[in-house]
């Protein structure tokens, strides 16, 4: 290994400009943990110091690039598919249904948006609950759901759509084997699912790209916002208010709250699941 | 309203002659704390004569559902930390299980969860009623325990009705409450509200489980009976209990935490996602509060 050192002055530089950027923030705490994943950047890169890494980041005609590569490296993807049964059987029982009572009176559409979705478990899971409730109700209109995420490689990963069972460990057996081939080690998610999802990579601090989500119905913004700092959290979140239609509802993790940030949404209990209405 | 058929209800409970009573030590311990003369001496030789209450309120004292720092070894020390409110309060929520002793297993109504719920809610109404600083002596558990008493009195006298009562609830998808005025024309919370005035229970009591369907009738202590009625919102939230409803709730909408707010601005600072999120290391206290008052005591040991 090397002996790259980040000293405490560099470490707040990247760490503030990582902020600017993505929202996301370490806290002195976690200065091991940017250390650590991007000594092995600066290798690849063979740089020989945080200094000029720092510099690359900042003023090269190439930082935008390499600000991409870094959030590949720094975010933390952490992820399953059926993550959180609580949550998804609100969204199946009593949320979509809810949606679909009111657009039997006019709308056309239901727009779906996973923000954050890493490498798509979230978004796939998703699908497969709206493909069961297509099966059973008539629907009008395909559900979209759009999918993004800061990381390139994880929305790579999202599109490629192979999985290792490691991912599949919530995953009820009845979806496993009606959505997934499986080869060898690794689940591969059917055709039909795929082309439910539309991925993009999205920065959610961009607010000219983020403004361009509009007249949507459910947000799955789920363990996302725990890397946000406050200012970055409440800024997102204003900005979800805005993209939902009246009515619509926002997921976020099992245990974050929205107590200090917001007093926008009427909140929701369900049966060990909180959801966030917009009236 | 269903009174003519109350006291069709009342009538045919006291015709199959069993209305379920408390303990007489409970009875006992009720009219004598309310009584100024009685010393404090007194109502502790009344409680020691029940060996296997003793002996329960003194686990209960001593276990986290008190987190007390100090032993508790005697029923008179009990009285004294404890204060005398609060041991009538535990000597009525042990008590009921004497009376309604738990039966594991039932396929339509399922004790054990009932009082799991019931437990809950209680849990729950203490750390409220703690969060916003209203000192209630262990009557705020107590009535979150015993709210939903009359469904155990459907359950027993009228097992067949009730269970038509539950089918109705899933098949309309209607509160319970609404398929108890069709089916049997009457409610849980009347019926237990009649419980408990037989029982001589505090007429506040009888009020939140009277109206805990109703938080805005409440006039004596409104602020328990939204208690009472918040907690048993957060237990349905928590999916404790035996009701498979998967309704949303709107807490800041409801009746019950409206009012409550109004008495305790604090509310509208409470964390709900927190409190919520919280919750499930409560629930295991209540959890004790049941397995130690449900306990069959060795009656021998001296207390
Ligand atoms: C822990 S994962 C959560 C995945 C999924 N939502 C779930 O709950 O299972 C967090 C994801 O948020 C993404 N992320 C972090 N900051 C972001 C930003 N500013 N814009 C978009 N995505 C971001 C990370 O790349 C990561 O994939």
């Amino acid at each position: 290994m090397s002996s790259l050192t980040l000293s405490d002055e560099k470490f707040k530089q990247i760490r503030d400009l990582i902020y600017e950027e993505s929202g996301m923030y370490f806290a002195n705490t976690k200065k091991y943990l940017l250390e650590n994943r991007l000594s092995k950047r600066l290798e690849e890169v063979q740089l020989s110091s945080f200094d000029e890494y720092y510099y690359l980041l900042k003023y090269s005609a190439k930082r935008k690039e390499e600000l991409s590569r870094l959030f590949d490296q720094v975010t933390i993807n952490e992820t399953s598919f059926f993550r959180d049964m609580p949550q998804l059987q609100a969204f199946e029982k009593e949320v979509i249904p809810e949606i679909l009572k009111r657009k039997d009176r006019g709308g056309q559409e239901l727009r779906i948006w996973s923000a954050g979705c890493s490498s798509g478990q979230e978004p796939y899971t998703l699908a497969m609950i709206l493909k069961e409730l297509m099966e059973t109700k008539a629907f009008k209109f395909v559900p979209e759901i759009m999918a993004n995420d800061i990381s390139g490689a994880m929305i790579l990963e999202a599109e490629r759509g192979v999985y290792m069972d490691y991912y599949l460990r919530n995953t009820p057996d009845y979806y496993k084997s009606k959505y997934f081939t499986h080869k060898g080690e690794t689940y591969i998610i059917s055709d039909a699912i795929k082309l439910m999802v539309k991925f993009s990579i999205m920065n959610l601090l961009d607010e000219e790209k983020v403004g361009t989500m509009k007249n949507i119905d459910v947000i799955f913004c789920r363990n996302v916002l725990i890397y946000f700092a406050e200012e970055a959290k409440k800024k997102l979140i204003e900005t979800f208010y805005e993209a939902l239609k009246p009515g619509g509802y926002l997921f976020i993790g099992h245990s974050e709250s929205l107590h200090s940030i917001s007093r926008a949404f009427k909140l929701m209990l369900f049966p060990n699941a909180i959801v966030y209405k917009k009236e | 309203m269903g009174n003519d058929r109350l006291e069709e209800v009342k009538d045919r409970i006291q015709r199959i002659g069993n209305l379920p009573t408390l303990p007489k030590v409970a009875t006992e311990v009720i009219s004598m704390v309310g009584d100024p003369d009685v010393s404090m001496k007194e109502i502790a030789s009344v409680i020691s004569k029940d060996p296997s209450l003793s002996a329960k309120i003194l686990k209960v004292a001593n276990s986290a559902f008190y987190g007390l720092s100090q032993r508790v070894a005697s029923i008179q020390l009990a009285l004294v930390i404890l204060g005398l409110s609060r041991i009538k309060n535990l000597v009525i929520g042990i008590s009921v299980f004497s009376t309604f002793p738990i039966k594991p297993g039932q396929p339509t109504f399922d004790r054990e969860k009932f009082w799991e719920h019931s437990a809950g809610c209680g849990q729950i109404a203490k750390i409220l009623a703690d969060l916003l600083k209203c000192e209630m002596d262990g009557e705020e558990f107590v009535a979150g325990l015993l709210h939903d008493i009359g469904k155990i009195v459907l359950d027993q006298f009228f097992h067949d009705q009730f269970v038509k009562v539950i089918d109705l609830t899933f098949e309309k998808d209607i509160p319970m409450i609404e398929a108890e005025e069709e089916v049997v024309g009457t409610t849980h919370a009347e019926i237990g509200s009649w419980l408990a005035e037989e029982w001589k229970l505090p007429l506040s009591l009888v009020e939140a489980i009277t109206h805990h369907h109703s938080p805005q009738e409440a006039v004596l202590n409104p602020i328990l009976t939204s208690i009472v009625r918040l907690s048993d919102l957060f237990c349905k939230a928590k999916g404790i209990g035996f009701s498979g409803d998967t309704k949303g709730i709107a807490i800041s909408d409801r009746i019950a935490w409206k009012t409550l707010k109004s008495a305790k601005p604090d509310l509208e600072d409470l964390d709900v996602e927190r409190f919520v999120f919280d919750l499930d290391a409560e629930i295991e206290k209540a959890k004790d509060f049941i397995r130690i008052s449900s306990e069959r005591v060795q009656t021998k040991e001296k207390v």
